[in-house]
């Protein structure tokens, strides 16, 4: 195949399919029991709809600029002093996000089946061959993600298949028991999955045929949410009350599960976890580096290796541990990450839309 | 472009016996143990824990020669203690030398001095390890926890392994609540604190074990025991029972029924906001045991006995109610039932519940479907 540094719709589809449900699976579903209880599902049935609302903005977005990328887009939509500041800030953003997603998936393989091993290993050996993918360009992390849904979803299809002889249907009654402030509030839980969708102005720009933009990715948001909608229901079934305290709710599910006496299938949720991640990681690390190449007008990859470093070292120091990054994610993160993920390219929206219409009343006028 | 091949392919040689020799956690077989299964005592504020290992043949007889394997007497269950459970838990390599591998525990046993001091510190370390699985056995022992691991099981080895076994026939008699660590834990929450657990003691007639009846836990300590019987009649309020025999006495003759299938329906009425449950059981059962050989049984005698059926079932369910009420514990969890079936009303009776449960009234509705007479008419 020719580099020629386009990717096509599907694999642009698989790109947000795998990259951005896969860390929410494994973490946030027990917070968002904690407020929802037995209607998680409908919780995660409101967040689909954030994300079809917000996703319709971004991609009108992108459509208007069709071969900008998001710091491309502010810098000409605010002009090039404030443009270059919300690009900073987008900048530190992606890094900041990538340094969270490199510890929670070392933490995740030290916290609960590699407990001597440090987490910094786990970190590097992510970190290396996600520099390789970025030095060979956007068409191999595509690629690259056509591979990973395959065993992605092969491996959730696999738990959730021997996971359905455990489950109790009745766990999931009453439904609507609580008041419907909690429900709300359960979905407000997963508000930065719905953010994460402002890759897609990072990645619209190399679509090859971009005029069913829209259309697909609200069509790989209903995708989403036939996977992670059974997912919730089935720990619900199987798990009841005891779901709140789980740490990583999806971990406990495939440990429970047993196939005659003694064969577990835990090796396919590490599997379908560093698969899933490391394609996450990759698509971020590649936000980040192009949205530095971007600011300063240099090419991609004078920043890969810095930035790699960079973030590695991030993520060792911020955080003492797993458990202040979790408490963190749910309180501070989750509101930063929510006016940088969604405030900011809803002002770019508004702002955008003003500009040309005032342009437009100006042509008019002379 | 040649040489940067060259590079490439050494750089991933160079890699890969990095991947090959494992993380820091590497084990061989011969510094771990597994365990099988744990008993749980408890003095004042000692744990001590029995820890039954597997020993496999495949070791010893590497070792010792497969004529003296069987014969040398390794121990298998090791005893051990410490101020909490993870701190005696490690203390087994004292004794072993060996590091315990739990995640292949499959059955826990509780020993009542424990139960009775309380059960939530064993959850909790239970549900925290990484190393544990929830699908383990839960029992509370009669004795000690001890005296249980160290007897035998007739038809397997490791006594872990054969107490697995007695919980995973229950079907066969439906006298036993067999619970997995997942499912107390749901209990214990759902009903703050209350919780059945079946219980194991020492059967002298076989020397070995046997299951007996139930332990009731309230607020995290055991405070009484229920019968087999009264364990079915939970077990029919839940529709948990598969199989098992029913014996009633009609005119004098004794028969067995067996239970083929079964199905229960709970409704709950509310009057003047005071719930009325309404417990509807349908059983499928064969006559298997008539204690005379030369009855004819005509249509007339199967309906006859399905009545008396029906009146036995019914009673094993009112005893579990009136036991229930008698310890004033509602561990057949008809507050749940009744928050599942209506939740607002639930929280307007909520409050009232300690004084709603004792005069609680259910009606029990059985119906027995003889089908099957066995090969003889």
């Amino acid at each position: 195949m020719k580099n020629n540094g386009k990717i096509s719709m599907t694999q642009f589809n698989i790109i947000l399919i795998v990259a951005i449900p896969s860390t929410s699976l494994l973490f946030v579903l027990s917070d968002v029991y904690e407020n929802a209880k037995q209607d998680m599902w409908i919780s995660l049935s409101l967040v689909a709809v954030y994300c079809i609302s917000f996703s319709i903005i971004l991609t009108k977005l992108a459509k208007m600029y069709e071969k900008k990328n998001l710091i491309q887009i502010s810098e000409s939509v605010l002009g090039l002093i404030l443009g270059k500041f919300i690009g900073f800030i987008f900048l530190g953003f992606f890094i900041h996000i990538n340094a969270v997603l490199i510890r929670e998936f070392s933490d995740f393989l030290n916290g609960s089946l590699y407990y001597e091993t440090p987490t910094w290993f786990f970190s590097l050996f992510i970190l290396i061959p996600c520099i390789y993918i970025l030095y060979t360009g956007i068409e191999s992390i595509a690629r690259i993600g056509q591979f990973v849904i395959g065993v992605f979803c092969i491996s959730l299809l696999f738990i959730l298949f021997f996971s359905f002889f455990d489950t109790d249907m009745s766990k999931l009654t009453p439904i609507l028991a609580n008041s419907p402030m909690s429900i709300f509030e359960g979905s407000l839980r997963l508000i930065v999955w719905v953010g994460e969708f402002i890759i897609i102005l990072m990645f619209a720009c190399f679509i090859e045929k971009k005029e069913k933009l829209t259309r697909s990715v609200i069509f790989s948001i209903i995708i989403m949410a036939l996977l992670i909608i059974p997912i919730s229901m089935c720990l619900v079934a199987v798990f009841g009350s005891t779901t709140e305290f789980l740490t990583y709710p999806f971990l406990s599910l495939t440990q429970y599960v047993s196939i005659g006496r003694n064969i577990r299938i835990d090796t396919f949720i590490l599997i379908m976890w560093v698969s899933a991640l490391f394609f996450k990681f990759s698509i971020f690390f590649y936000c980040s580096v192009q949205s530095a190449a971007s600011l300063y007008k240099v090419k991609m990859k004078n920043f890969i290796i810095p930035i790699g470093i960079f973030t590695l070292v991030l993520s060792e120091t911020i955080w003492d541990s797993g458990i202040i990054l979790k408490e963190k994610i749910l309180t501070q993160y989750s509101i930063v990450y929510t006016i940088i993920q969604i405030g900011l390219p809803i002002m770019l929206f508004i702002v955008a839309k003003l500009k040309k219409r005032f342009f437009k009343k100006n042509k008019e006028r002379k | 472009m040649h040489t940067i091949k060259i590079k490439l392919c050494i750089s991933i040689l160079l890699i890969i016996p990095i991947c090959l020799c494992g993380c820091w956690n590497k084990t061989d077989l011969s510094e771990k143990s597994i365990i099988s299964g744990v008993g749980i005592d408890r003095n004042e504020d000692e744990i001590h824990l029995t820890l039954q290992t597997v020993i496999s043949e495949e070791i010893t007889a590497g070792e010792e020669g497969i004529k003296s394997g069987s014969e040398t007497k390794i121990k298998d269950t090791i005893f051990t203690s410490g101020k909490n459970i993870f701190d005696a838990a490690r203390n087994f390599s004292l004794v072993s030398g060996r590091k315990g591998m739990w995640s292949h525990c499959e059955v826990i046993i509780l020993g009542s001095d424990c139960a009775k001091q309380g059960i939530d510190q064993v959850l909790d370390y239970l549900s925290r390890d990484h190393e544990i699985r929830f699908r383990m056995w839960v029992l509370v022992s009669k004795t000690s926890a001890e005296e249980i691991l160290k007897s035998k099981v007739p038809f397997e080895s490791n006594t872990a392994f054969g107490i697995s076994d007695l919980l995973e026939s229950y079907k066969n008699t439906s006298y036993v609540y067999a619970v997995d660590l997942l499912h107390l834990g749901q209990h214990v929450i759902d009903l703050n604190g209350t919780a059945l657990i079946p219980a194991i003691t020492i059967d002298n007639i076989n020397k070995s074990l046997k299951l007996d009846g139930t332990a009731v836990i309230k607020d995290f300590k055991l405070i009484d025991w229920i019968d087999k019987i009264q364990t079915r009649g939970y077990l029919w309020i839940n529709g948990k029972v598969k199989s098992g025999i029913v014996n009633v006495e009609m005119d004098g003759v004794k028969h067995g029924i067996e239970i083929i299938q079964s199905k229960t329906k709970i409704d709950v009425n509310f009057e003047n906001n005071i719930p009325i449950i309404n417990i509807t059981v349908n059983v499928d059962s064969s006559l298997g045991d008539i204690e005379n050989f030369t009855s004819y049984i005509s249509l007339d005698y199967i309906e006859s006995l399905e009545k008396y059926s029906s009146e036995v079932i019914k009673k094993e369910i009112e005893s579990t109610i009136k036991k229930s009420k008698n310890i004033d514990t509602d561990f057949i969890g008809f507050s749940s039932i009744i928050y599942k079936k209506d939740p607002k009303r639930w929280k307007q009776i909520e409050e009232d519940w300690k004084s709603i449960f004792p005069e609680l009234k259910v009606n029990i509705n059985v119906n027995t479907n003889i089908y099957k007479t066995g090969l003889k008419s």
